[in-house]
């Protein structure tokens, strides 16, 4: 019996050798064959879009920022395609209120901005490269007859006014790349813009100020980037935000830089200009209305403020009727006037050498739009207004007077001023 | 001694001898003188006859008959034994397969016949020698002895073969006779005896290379056959000698179980040569009606019922680039020229028979993706030549797309519409 094993064994041992090398004969049957054939196309006329690298800001996020007064940015930019062909970039700062929501909407917002506003709500910096195909044919040695145009050589206000001088944002200095023949070398550069705030620059408790940015290149020139057709739109980003690393448009709209802005106040009257009232009679009522107009005060505001007017208390004679002492010359003792003094109150027949001043937008006399000075040298408010445009808001003043009874002869002269004040701002 | 010469019985010994010589002389004459028939009385006599034959063919028979593979023979190969677990892997040194019955013949694979032949009348008598390849379609009615008889030469629809050996033809090497196109079926080599051998018993050796288009069988179709035209020594009257029934043995394939073999698919495609598909110069965002590149002649060739299919590589390399980028993505999406997905595009085709027009839901337009997509099915076994086709390739990029050169490849595809059985495990062997 163990040899019947044995010899079994040795045939199952057998068997499973030649099953081993019959299964490693096995051949590899062709079901199935492929062939491939080569295939080629070309790409031209793609534009690969800007990138934005970083932003350093005027300053701080968060922090308040002061109307005409001069700031720094910086923003640097990459075009793997170089940066030949662009055409231009928008640095722009923006006002956005009330806050969005959204960040498509603080893109809608933004993509509305197409040039520096006269209300201060917009400031769009521009460095464009205007070197026209005749410039490059010119520079590649091509004659077309064309005269050759530069390239910027710095920023520029893009201005909803043809007067500059109508806009008070303003370039101070900027750093741009520079033009090497026909090309902007390299593939990245930090431009640098100083500008100064305009004064209408409107007023922000809420950080309602950004800076955003807008490219354009794919700059078609002939005879020399002709190939960069395809996706030359604008390239934006509406929320630029400092030590971004890199950003695109789709960056959160909550971390992007915001400022506020500091309230902005400022009033010009006309060079030369005085109120004069001659031969007033003692007891004149404003009534009366002996009236003085004080017209092209111009009022430049970067928000909501109140116009408002003081005058000095006393206002000094002069004249004839003044000794050389100072003192007018009175026929009654112990009347020893250097002047008038101004009150608010309503006079008696006992009140001697007071005058009141009203101030109202109007020459007909109302005494209940009439504002009184009084002799506390503190601004009264003659009426209130929201932030102008650029040019500021023209307004006349007219001026009442009422003297008493005993008022001595002489010419009484004084300083009225006319000041700006801001408004509280309910944040 | 003269004491007996002087005795009278020496003469008469003299006298015996004397007489004898003369009586056998006589004897010898009468017998020796058959030129003349001397009268006599009535008597008999024998006459011998003698004719001389000649022009006997002896018949040739087959006393050997295998088919191997010897395509491994010497390689290093593993051995895999199944049965242990876990399952064991050696090594061995390959030897020669033998080919067995029912067992699946691969097409364009090199194969190995070899047989003996006997003739009494020695090889010297041996004309030629073919080895008949065989197909007899199930269903066909006719015995493999008519098929095969009808198999004289070497078609190009990869029914048959005739694989000759023919006296003083050829370098006297088996070559592939009476071609009627160009074929894939080819002798790679040949043993065959020297031209003055004069032995009775002659073996014959030849490998050769089954044709592309040999059809596909898994009903054991195909059969082996030996035609011996012999007689040469004889009176000129050539004989054939058929066998279209043999098995493989070493001693008797006559009379061993008829061999009978499947054929495995095969499959091919020819792409012309030098043509690439060139779409030229294109913009981002271009769709497929604006970019349209054609195949050639593409040739398939199949030996049996075959499926084809079109697809593309995954990744299309992109090259002269002025800057970093990637390569192109394929993607399905028929609204690829609109998107913005970057560096993606796409790929539709059209038959030869379609109208190449890529208009709005054209019928005939398909997407191509990496998996394949199929351009033909159902076509039958093709002839040597195979069938041509050509193809309209439609290409769309997305608008973001990046300016350089795309490098790709678009793959067609042929496979077995039927199943192969020989892809089933151990169905083969």
């Amino acid at each position: 019996m163990r040899n019947l094993r044995i010899v079994m064994s040795f045939f199952v041992g057998l068997f499973i050798l030649t099953y081993g090398i019959i299964t490693g004969l096995t051949h590899e049957n062709v079901t199935a064959q492929s062939d491939g054939q080569d295939g080629t196309f070309d790409v031209v006329g793609y534009n690969n879009a800007p990138t934005f690298i970083s932003f350093e800001g005027p300053d701080t996020n968060g922090a308040t920022l002061t109307p005409n007064q001069t700031y720094s940015v910086a923003l640097e930019i990459e075009d793997i395609d170089g940066l030949s062909d662009l055409k231009k970039l928008d640095l722009i700062m923006y006002y956005v209120d009330p806050q969005p929501t959204s960040l498509s909407a603080l893109g809608s917002a933004f993509d509305a901005i197409t040039t520096t506003t006269i209300d201060g709500t917009s400031f769009i910096m521009r460095w464009e490269n205007t070197a026209t195909s005749a410039a490059v044919n010119s520079a590649a040695g091509i004659s077309t007859g064309a005269s050759a145009d530069a390239p910027d050589a710095g920023f520029h206000v893009v201005s909803q006014s043809a007067v500059s001088s109508d806009i008070s944002w303003e370039i101070i200095n900027s750093t741009v790349p520079a033009i090497s023949g026909t090309a902007i070398p390299g593939d990245r550069f930090r431009f640098e813009v100083e500008f100064k705030i305009s004064k209408v620059a409107r007023e922000a408790v809420q950080s309602q100020w950004r800076f955003g940015a807008r490219i354009e290149d794919a700059r078609i020139i002939e005879n020399f980037v002709a190939a960069e057709q395809i996706n030359n739109g604008n390239t934006t980003v509406a929320a630029l935000q400092s030590d971004f690393s890199p950003v695109a448009t789709g960056t959160s709209i909550q971390v992007s830089d915001r400022y506020n802005m500091a309230f902005y106040g400022e009033v010009n009257v006309p060079s030369g200009s005085s109120l004069t009232w001659l031969d007033l009679s003692p007891g004149v009522q404003f009534s009366d209305e002996e009236v003085v107009s004080l017209s092209g005060i111009t009022f430049i505001a970067n928000s909501d403020h109140n116009r408002t007017v003081k005058t000095e208390a006393f206002w000094t004679a002069t004249g004839a009727g003044v000794v050389g002492s100072g003192e007018i010359t009175t026929s009654q003792p112990n009347k020893n006037y250097t002047g008038a003094s101004i009150t608010s109150e309503l006079f008696d027949a006992t009140t001697e050498q007071k005058f009141r001043l009203g101030v109202d937008t109007t020459n007909a006399y109302s005494s209940g739009s009439l504002v009184l000075l009084d002799d506390t040298f503190t601004f009264k408010t003659i009426e209130s207004d929201q932030a102008t445009l650029e040019a500021g808001q023209s307004r006349t003043y007219y001026f009442f007077i009422e003297l008493s009874n005993l008022f001595y002869d002489a010419d009484y002269i004084g300083d009225v001023i006319v000041g700006i004040s801001n408004r509280v701002i309910t944040e | 001694m003269q004491q007996f010469m002087n005795d009278s019985r020496f003469f008469k010994y003299i006298l015996v001898i004397i007489s004898l010589v003369i009586g056998v002389s006589l004897i010898m004459h009468s017998l020796l003188a058959d030129q003349v028939v001397y009268a006599s009385t009535p008597d008999d006599d024998t006459v011998d006859g003698e004719f001389q034959s000649s022009g006997y063919n002896n018949p040739v028979s087959l006393t050997k008959f295998t088919l191997e593979d010897r395509t491994r023979v010497g390689n290093i190969i593993e051995v895999v034994d199944e049965t242990t677990s876990p399952v064991s892997v050696t090594t061995d040194v390959a030897v020669a397969r033998a080919i067995e019955s029912y067992e699946y013949i691969i097409p364009q694979q090199e194969y190995t016949a070899e047989f003996t032949l006997h003739d009494r009348d020695t090889y010297q008598d041996i004309e030629s020698v073919e080895l008949r390849i065989f197909y007899n379609v199930s269903g066909s009615g006719m015995t493999n002895g008519a098929v095969m008889a009808s198999v004289e030469g070497t078609p190009d629809s990869g029914t048959g073969a005739v694989i000759k050996w023919q006296r003083n033809v050829h370098n006297n090497q088996f070559f592939v006779h009476n071609t009627q196109a160009s074929v894939s079926w080819e002798v790679i080599n040949s043993t065959v005896p020297a031209l003055n051998v004069t032995s009775e018993s002659m073996t014959f050796e030849v490998t050769f290379m089954v044709s592309k288009v040999a059809r596909q069988s898994n009903d054991q179709e195909w059969h082996i056959g030996i035609n011996v035209i012999d007689s040469l020594t004889a009176t000129g009257i050539t004989e054939s000698n058929l066998f279209a029934e043999i098995g493989m043995s070493d001693t008797d394939p006559i009379n061993a179980t008829p061999a009978s073999f499947n054929m495995a698919f095969y499959g091919e495609v020819e792409l012309p040569d030098g043509i690439t598909l060139d779409w030229g110069a294109i913009k981002p965002g271009s769709d497929f009606a604006e970019n349209q590149a054609t195949t050639g002649s593409i040739t398939f060739l199949s030996n049996g019922n075959f499926d084809t299919e079109i697809s593309s590589s995954t990744l299309w390399q992109a090259t002269n680039t002025a800057i970093d980028v990637g390569d192109a993505t394929l993607v399905t999406d028929p609204a690829v020229a609109t998107s913005t997905t970057p560096q993606a595009f796409g790929l539709r085709f059209n038959d030869s028979d379609g109208t190449h027009a890529l208009t709005g839901g054209s019928p005939n337009a398909e997407t191509v993706n990496v998996e394949g997509v199929d351009l033909d099915n159902g076509l039958p076994a093709t002839a040597e030549s195979g069938v041509q086709r050509s193809y309209a390739v439609f290409l769309a990029i997305s608008k973001d797309f990046q300016n350089a050169t795309y490098n790709g490849e678009v793959i067609f595809l042929v496979s077995n519409n039927v199943e192969d059985l020989s892809l089933v495990d151990g169905g083969g062997q």
